[in-house]
């Protein structure tokens, strides 16, 4: 169980201060419902993020301890383990960025050496929050730009959208290249785009092309970059090489972050001037600066967070201890609603990500090894189960919380039993809470019936009117005694066979099987049947096998009495009903019928079995007529 | 009657031989010339049965709890003279059962499988007397000769086999008049001159007289035969 929560006192402390004015009555989500909600210390220092299509992992990289780790964003904790931490890198090589493939089975990391590494991240998604991995990711490396590092990165679906391949673009001071990795993994193409290029600032995917902000000479421009399979490459989509120029000398630019919906907008950070540039890029022959807002701070980094329930998108910049949030309206482009301002005195953002979709959460780095966690959404406090998280012949649990929102209204809270991230259907429990002042403390019964032997994954979500969930996970273990077992009682001669298939729930020792000639008391318990009965044991028994028990030497002709008695590890057993049966000789059809067998040469058209040669010769003539009918066969082709 | 069997082995070497390069050193032989020219004016016929078999002994219906039994078998035959054909089946029949208990009728946990393997050799009259003659009964009666095998749990498998006779009588269905462009099409291709449905009894006499399996019963089936008709 991962349990590595910090919970962070400054942003609760800047909660309790909103909550000073409510958002009571606001249409949809807006700046000021942001916060800084807690952070996750990830053990190292960390230098770049990424987060999967799913939302579901946070990819950590951290350039001093040369590490990737990974933040499940299931329970909102650093995923733990022998195998949670993967080392990147040769000595003197040092990961500097990370990209996820579109359909979130590959990371990409750019390494200073100017080597990708690629990590298979297929594993990390059958895990449920409790679980570990079992062995490494997979990691291979590819010579990219040899002797360059690699300070930015970003992994490309083809432009029609497909992501059978997947095409990376990647530099830093040398320039710009680009790679055809085929199944996301194995390095096709790469090639350095041949436009005079002095470093490049910055590159990302929006939803279909890539974007790179980069310098050549003293002026910054924006490059829109489509990859086809049908050329194998990557190319400049506005045709020619016909970047958009940004800034002449000395304006500083800091990050792309692209429309990830439609490719329609883009923004950057115009470093000089403190303010945010919103370009509209399509058409890309005609991309121009359509608004831009002065957020008056430098930023260390830059996400946009495109939220479906948010009344605009969001604009985040983080530098030392505050982050902004600015209003961006996608559709109009244009900068609407001025900003949010969130001051953490006690912290210096380093990095941002953006998860964005009904997750709706913006990860933010720091300088140290904490990754903060930036939303709106509402969030899960003080999980807690009442009476234990063990649950033994009582019927049930009460789970208790606090839901945190700056959404005041009507929310839902639900909880849901081993399920797949995101596949969130059937719950365990749906309750509704009118929140009006930020909080609310809610309680549900969750009844033992309704969850499985051993352990649940029990996730508990809360849900805003716009959708947006906040979500915690607790481990529920239920130790009841087992099913009760039933089994088949055959007979044979001088032998009763007891057969019987495994059924483990979870927690199963073994199987014991009691038998005798004396009828006991219907309602006999297992003290009674022990003292009275002959015990075999079945250890270690497998799930779904068939075990068959033959007690020998019994005495025809006389009634036997059996039980089938099932144990779990923590001792719990459950008895089976009796069942009884008389051990006699069986009969075989060919018993029955008095056959002795015997082949005797084909037999005798007169009825002897002595053997007859001509009942051989005639049984040749299916033979001949065979081979007849292949001939006329042949004949008439 | 030996002779006729050389000369029977003769027909079936030189088939064999037919094939591949065979098949071209068979053309310039003029034995195998004047044999294809003979099979070219033989009438054959082929065809394939699912039939239920009711065996009179009732121990068949105690093991295996049914009354009766599937019984699916290929067939073939020749006619030397026009209506009057020598012919053959091979089929297969297969049931599972338990032991049962000789004090209490109860069912032991033994597993008893039965394998069986008809052959049959008959010979057969068809009321044929007209070209797209569309009913065409024929009876037939021949000798019977079936292999069996009883497999039993952790046991010696049994093997045996059980001769006797059998008689019988269908009644075939022309389904060329149904669809004559199929029919068509089944002679062009396949040189299938006439396919018929058929309805069919036979009484079998198989181990009758035998200690053991008595395999006699009744059958009815139902099948398709294709004849292919001389030039």
């Amino acid at each position: 169980m991962k349990t590595t929560f910090v919970r962070n006192a400054a942003g609760l402390i800047v909660l309790a201060a909103c909550l000073i004015a409510p958002a009571a009555g606001a249409a949809l989500v807006e700046p000021g419902h942001f916060r800084v909600m807690f952070g996750i210390a990830s053990g190292h220092t960390v230098t770049d993020l990424a987060v999967t299509p799913d939302d579901r992992y946070a990819l950590v990289i951290s350039k001093e301890a040369k590490t990737l780790r990974f933040i499940d964003a299931w329970d909102f904790s650093l995923l733990e383990g022998p195998h949670a931490t993967l080392s990147v890198g040769d000595p003197g090589e040092e990961p500097l960025c990370a990209a996820v493939s579109p359909d979130g089975k590959f990371a990409y990391l750019g390494l200073s050496s100017g080597r990708i590494a690629i990590v298979n991240l297929e594993p990390l998604y059958n895990l449920l929050p409790d679980q570990t991995l079992a062995e490494n990711l997979s990691l291979t490396y590819a010579e990219f730009a040899p002797g360059n590092a690699l300070s930015v990165i970003a992994a490309l679906p083809e432009v029609t959208g497909k992501t059978d391949n997947v095409y990376l673009l990647a530099g830093g001071a040398g320039g710009l290249w680009w790679a055809r990795l085929s199944g996301g993994s194995s390095l096709a193409a790469k090639s350095k785009f041949i436009i005079a290029l002095d470093e490049t600032l910055s590159a990302a995917r929006g939803k279909k092309f890539g974007y790179a902000l980069y310098r050549a000479s003293d002026s910054r421009y924006l490059m829109v970059i489509s990859c086809a399979d049908n050329l194998g490459r990557c190319e400049i989509a506005s045709g020619g090489n016909n970047p958009f120029w940004l800034m002449p000398t000395a304006t500083a630019f800091l990050g792309i972050a692209p429309d990830p919906l439609a490719d329609q907008f883009a923004l950057t950070m115009n470093l000089n001037q403190q303010k945010l540039q919103l370009i509209d890029t399509w058409p890309v022959e005609t991309m121009y600066v359509a608004d831009s807002y002065t957020v008056g701070r430098p930023a260390a980094d830059l996400a946009l967070l495109v939220g479906t329930t948010a009344r605009y998108d969001q604009a985040i910049t983080a530098f030392g201890n505050t982050v902004t949030v600015s209003e961006v309206d996608g559709s109009s482009l244009k900068f609407t609603g001025g900003d949010h301002r969130i001051v953490e005195p006690s912290l210096n953002f380093t990095t941002l990500a953006a998860a964005g979709g009904k997750d709706g959460h913006v990860y933010a780095g720091t300088a140290t090894d904490e990754v903060y966690l930036v939303s709106a959404n509402p969030f899960i406090d003080d999980l807690t189960v009442i009476g234990g998280t063990t649950l033994t012949v009582a019927d049930g649990v009460t789970v208790a919380f606090t839901i945190r929102t700056l959404i005041n209204g009507i929310t839902d809270y639900l909880a849901y039993k081993n399920k797949s991230f995101g596949a969130w259907s059937d719950p365990l429990f749906s309750r509704t809470t009118n929140i009006t002042t930020g909080a609310s403390a809610v309680s549900a019964w969750i009844e033992a019936a309704s969850l499985d032997e051993c352990e649940n994954v029990v996730t508990v979500i809360a849900r805003d009117r716009h959708g947006q969930r906040g979500r915690d996970v607790i481990i529920l273990y239920k130790d009841t005694p087992p099913p009760k077992p039933s089994f088949k009682l055959g007979i044979g001669d001088r032998e009763l066979i007891v057969s019987f298939t495994a059924h483990d729930p979870c927690d199963l020792d073994r199987y014991e099987i009691f038998h005798g000639d004396e009828a006991l008391d219907e309602n006999a318990d297992y003290d009674l049947i022990a003292l009275n009965y002959e015990k075999r044991t079945v250890d270690n028994p497998t799930d779904g096998k068939k075990y068959e028990v033959r007690i020998k030497g019994l005495e025809n002709g006389v009634r036997y009495y059996a039980y089938l008695v099932i144990f779990d590890q923590s001792g719990h057993r459950t008895i089976s009903g009796p069942k009884s049966a008389i051990p006699q000789r069986v009969s075989t059809l060919s018993e029955m019928a008095g056959e002795k067998g015997g082949v005797d040469c084909l037999g005798s058209v007169s009825g002897s079995r002595s053997g007859d040669w001509r009942s051989a010769a005639l049984l040749l003539i299916p033979l001949f007529l065979a081979a007849g009918l292949s001939v006329a066969a042949r004949r008439r082709k | 009657m030996k002779r006729s069997l050389i000369a029977a082995l003769a027909v079936f070497l030189v088939a064999l031989l037919s094939g591949g390069e065979a098949a071209a050193r068979a053309k310039q032989n003029s034995l195998g010339a004047r044999l294809e020219a003979w099979a070219d004016e033989q009438s054959v016929t082929g065809g394939v049965s699912y039939s239920g078999v009711f065996f009179d002994r009732g121990y068949y219906e105690d093991f295996f709890g049914k009354e009766w039994f599937p019984l699916l078998r290929f067939h073939g035959g020749w006619a030397p003279i026009e209506n009057l054909y020598l012919g053959w089946s091979v089929g297969g029949m297969f049931e599972t059962g338990r032991a049962i208990g000789e004090l209490t009728g109860e069912r032991g946990e033994a597993r008893v499988q039965l394998y069986v393997l008809p052959v049959q050799l008959n010979l057969r009259y068809r009321f044929k007397f007209m070209d797209n003659q569309a009913v065409v009964p024929s009876v037939w009666v021949g000798y019977d000769w079936w292999r069996f095998q009883e497999r039993v749990d952790r046991e010696d498998d049994l093997d045996g086999d059980k001769t006797g006779w059998h008689w019988g009588a269908d009644l075939a269905f022309l389904l060329d008049l149904l669809d004559p462009d199929a029919a068509a099409g089944m002679k062009r291709d396949f040189g299938i001159t006439d396919t018929y449905l058929f309805l069919g009894y036979e009484q079998m006499q198989v181990g009758r007289d035998e200690r053991g399996f008595d395999f006699s019963g009744a059958v009815f089936m139902v099948g398709l035969r294709f004849d292919v008709e001389a030039r």
